[in-house]
């Protein structure tokens, strides 16, 4: 592992083929076409993280069939600026009605609604859009100068450690949730098993393709994960939406304060915002963990490092810089190891990975590799970058308009959104079975995020069904004839030859079995106290 | 036991139902609960792909047989958790986090108590996060104020689903967001005006979304509009067969 990490870290930031690279796309991103994307992926990002109840995945799934048709870098950039627009969006209505657009903005409630009564609203979304562009921007431009490192780092791990550290984030993904691991287990496993519906990659063979004719004709190409992404983000939210009262704002909303006030009391806390745009960025990048464990650690550690902490949650300027520069941050972070791993930090990741897969991009090595798909990692990052600039515009002239996204009645939003999934869905490939799977796992969703079962982890399972089964078969074939599966393993935890693989097996235990060995040995000791 | 828990699981308290519902709860340890049917519906699929694999090859057969078991396997476990020993129950039934130091297990009480309480059919995530959010977890759950809004979008879009088997997309969309805004808008007001109105409303939106399905009828290089009685052709993929 240290060889490993000591090369990443000595490889020069002027590997030519990269400069290379990054220049075709920053060639690429001054398109006026791509930047015409960039701007419209914000604003409807924005949009749909301010409308309560929807969020930037529910947002990403419907803009995914759309983009099937495009480039896949446009495709990509399309949904990344949905996505970072939609994290600042939430803010908006987290601001003005007390209600997150997204749950990644609650901790911006505490002291952006206080704010808001006290007059202070465009001052509170001027904070908002001024924290949320300047962390982004930072937290990105971090990224693509350390990237060199990174992808050194990451084109030098193995197939073996590659395997090992999908499945810590898988690992990562089922205990960082918070609810019982079986639940977690279930669902990862049901997600991966809906993917063998279809054509047997070893074989050829039709597995589970049954019913009417034109139903089996259209199951042969297996059940689209697009569909269930936007059965599980879409059809499933509304559902919730339709139970839901009071997310909208009952009457006018006088939005007082200064946009130049709001400018001010960003840039007069740099510590916070610096602070906080990287908690987002290395929170982001845990698996599971996502936007909204980030927003709540970086407000907890605002108020922890404050002079006058007893401020906080009425009306404090600190807490709204700190909550939206980290939820802004964790973009940066949350994409390496989707990209790199193919393990999502968030839903919002999952469907990116799924709109990557949609274009015929594995998430891996290839997405870092100057001969393969660098060019469309870097048009992803410097697409984030103007996109920043284009949420700090566009939020600070239109602060006093914005309160109009909070007048939305929901009753109008949920017809129109399962109306766009279906349409969107059934577009991609003309299947009925496709709109089936939407409803269906729309239904499905509703109830396993009612009960917490993970559905990161069925979304991971359903992405990666078919990399799952195909690894698994590659691993049978280098193992052990007697004992496959044990055979296989062991060329991964050999620590003399893999040292790193022997690291992140070893991880892989303590993170699921940790919890319970310590809580057996503290059963232990309270035995023995007590005797 | 809340009032949203109630109208989520019915009353037993008499009646055919009841006494089902009586004989679940017998069983299961518990109240039964959409949280039942849900992994219910999880062993089926997990039992109908494990016995439906049986006729592929070994290659074809393997994944989706382990798979299967582990969906299987961990359906009973769930269902079951009121009956399991400790340690296993506490793989099950507990959430934990790493680094916690909570004993979930005095903190959510013994599997006795629960099934003496009102609060039976909760699970312990259910009493561990009360709002949609909890702070410093991943943990995401909904939390509905009235279960009559989920259940009429699903059926509705059900019926959407099956409008657009019979007469296309084009034409069902419309029929979908009428329907909708119609039970949304109930009682569509109190006076004549108010009652004009809302109905301008729907058909207004309602027009909105049949232009919406043109346009992705104008753009899709096939058309959205065939159903059944409207000509629905079979898709044929790999260049059919």
């Amino acid at each position: 592992m240290i060889d490993v990490v000591s090369a990443a870290l000595a490889v020069t930031p002027l590997d030519v083929s990269n400069v290379d690279v990054f220049f075709g796309a920053l060639e690429q991103l001054l398109e006026p076409g791509t930047l015409g994307l960039i701007f419209a992926g914000i604003l409807l990002g924005i949009v749909v993280g301010a409308l309560p109840g929807l969020g930037p995945p529910l947002g990403m799934a419907i803009i995914l069939p759309l983009t099937a048709p495009m480039e896949p870098s446009n495709g990509i950039i399309l949904l990344i600026s949905v996505y970072s627009g939609a994290m600042y969006g939430g803010s908006i209505t987290a601001v003005l009605i007390n209600a997150p657009g997204v749950s990644s903005s609650a901790a911006t409630t505490f002291d952006g609604y206080p704010m808001s009564k006290q007059g202070r609203a465009a001052t509170a979304l001027s904070i908002s859009a001024t924290a949320s562009a300047i962390a982004g921007l930072f937290t990105i431009a971090a990224l693509i100068i350390f990237s060199p490192a990174l992808i050194a780092l990451i084109l030098r791990v193995g197939t073996a450690e590659y395997f090992l550290v999908a499945v810590l984030g898988l690992a990562m993904i089922v205990v960082v949730t918070k609810g019982s691991m079986a639940k977690g287990l279930l669902a990862g496993a049901a997600g991966l098993l809906v993917t063998t519906v279809g054509t047997a990659q070893m074989t050829g063979e039709r597995r589970y393709v049954f019913g009417p004719e034109s139903l089996r004709f259209e199951l042969i190409d297996g059940i689209s994960f697009v569909a269930v992404l936007i059965g599980l983000f879409a059809i499933a939210e509304m559902m919730k939406l339709a139970g839901q009262q009071g997310s909208i704002a009952q009457t006018d909303i006088e939005i007082g304060g200064g946009v130049v006030d709001g400018i001010k009391e960003t840039f007069a806390r740099p510590v916070t915002m610096i602070k906080s745009g990287f908690i987002g960025m290395f929170v982001g990048a845990v698996p599971g963990a996502g936007a909204t464990v980030s927003n709540f650690i970086a407000y907890s550690e605002a108020v922890r490092s404050s002079d006058d902490p007893g401020s906080f949650g009425q009306g404090n300027a600190a807490g709204v810089v700190a909550s939206e520069a980290s939820n802004n941050g964790t973009v940066a972070g949350s994409i390496i190891p989707a990209i790199a791993f193919g393990i999502p930090g968030s839903s919002s990741t999952a469907i990116l990975i799924g709109g990557l897969l949609m274009h015929g991009l594995t998430p891996g090595r290839s997405m870092f590799d100057a001969g393969g798909e660098l060019l469309t990692t870097y048009v992803m990052l410097l697409a984030l970058l103007v996109g920043n600039l284009i949420i700090l515009l566009f939020g600070l002239s239109m602060v006093t308009r914005l309160g109009i996204l909070t007048r939305i009645d929901t009753n109008y939003i949920i017809p129109f959104v399962i109306v766009l999934s279906f349409l969107g869905t059934y577009v991609l490939d003309y299947y009925l079975v496709d709109l089936l799977t939407l409803v269906v796992f729309g239904i499905v969703g509703f109830y396993m995020v009612r009960h917490n079962y993970s559905v990161i982890a069925f979304v991971l399972g359903v992405v990666l069904g078919s990399i799952a089964e195909d690894n698994f078969w590659r691993g049978l074939l280098l193992g052990n004839d007697d004992f496959p599966v044990i055979g296989s393993y062991s060329i991964f935890v050999d620590p003399t030859q893999r040292p790193l693989a022997a690291v992140l097996t070893l991880l892989i235990f303590v993170i699921l079995f940790g919890p319970f060995i310590k809580r057996w040995f503290d059963g232990k000791r309270r035995a023995s106290n007590a005797d | 036991m809340s009032k949203n828990e109630l109208s989520e699981t019915g009353d037993a308290s008499d009646g055919p139902l009841g006494r089902v519902q009586g004989g679940l709860s017998r069983l299961l340890g518990e109240k039964p609960t959409s949280e039942h049917a849900l992994l219910v519906l999880f062993f089926a699929f997990g039992a109908v792909m494990f016995v439906g694999a049986d006729g592929y090859s070994h290659e074809a057969r393997l994944f989706p047989q382990i798979l299967s078991a582990i969906v299987v396997v961990l359906s009973v476990l769930l269902l079951l958790r009121n009956y399991l020993p400790g340690p296993i129950r506490s793989f099950v039934a507990e959430p934990f986090q790493i680094g916690s130091d909570t004993d979930l297990s005095e903190e959510y009480g013994d599997a006795d108590e629960t099934e003496s309480g009102d609060d039976a059919e909760e699970s312990p995530s259910e009493n561990a996060t009360d709002g949609e959010e909890d702070e410093l977890t991943g943990a995401y759950v909904y939390d509905v104020d009235d279960w009559v809004g989920p259940a009429v979008v699903a059926l509705l879009s059900v019926g959407y689903l099956v409008l657009a088997l019979v007469i296309g997309l084009i034409y069902s969309t419309p029929l979908f967001v009428a329907a909708y805004l119609l039970w949304a808008n109930r009682p569509l007001g109190a006076d004549m005006r108010a009652k004009l109105g809302s109905i301008l409303e729907i058909v207004a939106l309602s027009a909105l979304a049949f232009v919406i399905a043109l346009g992705f009828e104008w753009v899709a290089p096939r058309s959205i509009s065939e159903g059944i009685w409207t000509g629905w052709e079979i898709v044929l993929p790999l260049g059919g067969l």
